[in-house]
């Protein structure tokens, strides 16, 4: 009796989900409301320990990025340039103007908790009353961080990108080979899949989101590849990549929400990869359009000269957002 | 010695508090210490100190709270952590005919059984939603599982004795 009763509303609960927004909207709101004034007190003390003990080394982080900021500047200059370009071509291959993104920042409350955080997650303090909803992507301004598994009114969680359900379809930036990143667990690499052998495909060589599931906007950096093998016996290469971010010091993010009515022809790849601030929104249309390739040093390692490749044709329209099932993270 | 025995009891009535805010204490502590060790349940000890002490009525409010946060904080669908705790609180009452309640032993074989039960749990539940969880984080959180579930147990039930408001000291 017990048992069936117990079925019973487990399977209408994952048909529903009333159990699990009744969950996240009681339990994982109350435990953000917890954690949220110790976080408070540690950024506090962290604040003050940097301002008032660590001024001589924040006098020299600001030269250096004062320097750093002088050359991405020129680089941006030039990437303009081809964005405008690139926004040129797309007009004259008929290129749907793709849809546009907004920004804002939260703030990483918490890491996996509980007997029932199986998967490799973080907490954070925004949720649905700030319009954040399931599988709205998560980065930072290192490159992508994960997804939105569950949102509560105030509090999310958020799916990394290392846990071993995230799948993530990617392209590489300089060859455009496609694959899916899946993650192999804390600490440990990444892995693309489905690489064909004959895929071009360097090590070093960035990969960005292809946007093609309809969760991510193209052409955000995940990982760099770390490693390539051909196996004797698979029809794909074995990939290795590293990540981009150091998910274990994670303290902001960035949340990508779709804007509608935003101004056409804006390239979701001109996400704006700035630093978060608190509460404030960032449109993706406020920021020059930024090209999908060479990404200045802070994106990562990625660092070789790159053959400009072919622009590849595409869709006449991206893929759209598959209604996703609450209950499988695995895309 | 009566002296003595009167200044302990009037002592021990100034230092306690009413259960509700003991276990509310002992809540935010709980999600704190799991914020801290994460994928390990600190709050599992209170429902065998409850028991042991005949608080079924505070049994049943606090499993229905630890239910509703730990599904909440968790990545899994609802469902998992009543079987979690129903699985203890079976273990208990069934363990209570071969042991005394209050045994060190027993206690630790509740650990131990949580250890392999939320291991079976977490991949019968996380099958269920096709997911893969990281064997190798799993299994040593379920080994944490068992060591914290016993010494926080003696720790708990120290405090629970110590500062919770309550007279009877019957023997579950």
């Amino acid at each position: 009796m017990a048992a069936s009763l117990y079925l019973t509303l487990y399977t209408w609960n994952l048909r529903t989900g009333v159990l699990d927004t009744l969950a996240a909207n009681t339990g994982l709101e109350f435990v953000s409301w917890v954690l949220r004034p110790g976080k408070w007190a540690a950024d506090k003390a962290t604040r003050l320990w940097d301002d008032y003990f660590h001024l001589v080394d924040v006098q020299q982080e600001n030269r250096r990025l004062a320097e750093q900021v002088d050359a991405l500047s020129l680089d941006l200059a030039a990437l303009r340039e081809d964005a405008a370009e690139a926004v040129r071509l797309r007009k004259l291959l008929g290129y749907s103007p793709p849809r546009n993104w907004s920004a804002q920042g939260a703030r990483v409350i918490a890491h996996r908790l509980g007997p029932a955080g199986a998967l490799d997650t973080v907490l954070i303090d925004k949720g649905s009353l700030d319009d954040v909803g399931v599988n709205v992507p998560v980065a930072t301004p290192g490159g992508v961080a994960g997804r939105v598994l569950r949102s509560a009114m105030q509090a999310s969680t958020v799916l990394l990108v290392t846990d071993p359900n995230s799948k993530i379809p990617v392209v590489s930036r300089d060859h455009r080979t496609t694959g899916i990143l899946s993650g192999q667990g804390p600490g440990e690499d990444l892995e693309v899949r489905y690489v064909p052998l004959n895929a071009p495909l360097d090590v070093g060589e960035v990969l960005v989101t292809s946007g093609l599931a309809g969760i991510f906007p193209k052409g955000l950096p995940v990982a760099v590849v770390s490693g390539i093998e051909r196996s004797d016996i698979s029809l794909f290469l074995t990939v290795r990549a590293t990540p981009l971010v150091d998910y274990n010091s994670l303290e902001e993010v960035l949340l990508f929400t779709r804007a509608p009515g935003g101004e056409p022809g804006q390239d979701p790849e001109s996400l704006p990869l700035v630093p978060p601030t608190d509460n404030a929104t960032v449109p993706a249309a406020a920021s020059a359009a930024a090209p999908a390739k060479p990404r200045p040093a802070a994106i990562g390692p990625a660092s070789k000269p790159a053959p400009k490749p072919a622009p590849k044709p595409a869709p006449a329209k991206p893929a759209p957002a598959k209604p996703q099932d609450r209950h499988a993270p695995g895309n | 010695m009566h002296t003595a025995h009167t200044y302990t009891s009037s002592r021990r009535v100034d230092h306690s508090v009413h259960p509700v805010l003991f276990w509310l204490g002992f809540i935010l502590a709980g999600i704190w210490a799991q914020h801290f060790v994460p994928g390990v349940d600190f709050l599992a000890p209170a429902l065998v100190v409850c028991l042991q002490q005949r608080r079924v009525s505070a049994t049943a409010w606090l499993a229905a709270v630890f239910i509703v946060l730990q599904e909440g904080m968790g990545s899994l669908a609802f469902g998992s952590l009543i079987l979690w705790y129903a699985g203890m609180l079976l273990v208990y009452l069934a363990g209570r005919w071969l042991f005394e309640s209050r045994n060190f032993l027993f206690i630790f074989i509740i650990g131990v059984f949580l250890g392999v039960w939320r291991y079976v749990l977490v991949q019968m539940m996380a099958s269920l939603q096709n997911l893969a969880p990281e064997q190798g984080q799993l299994v040593l959180e379920c080994a944490l599982q068992a060591v914290v579930f016993t010494l926080e147990w003696g720790f708990v039930f120290l405090l629970y004795k110590r500062y919770a408001r309550h007279d009877d000291e019957s023997r579950a």
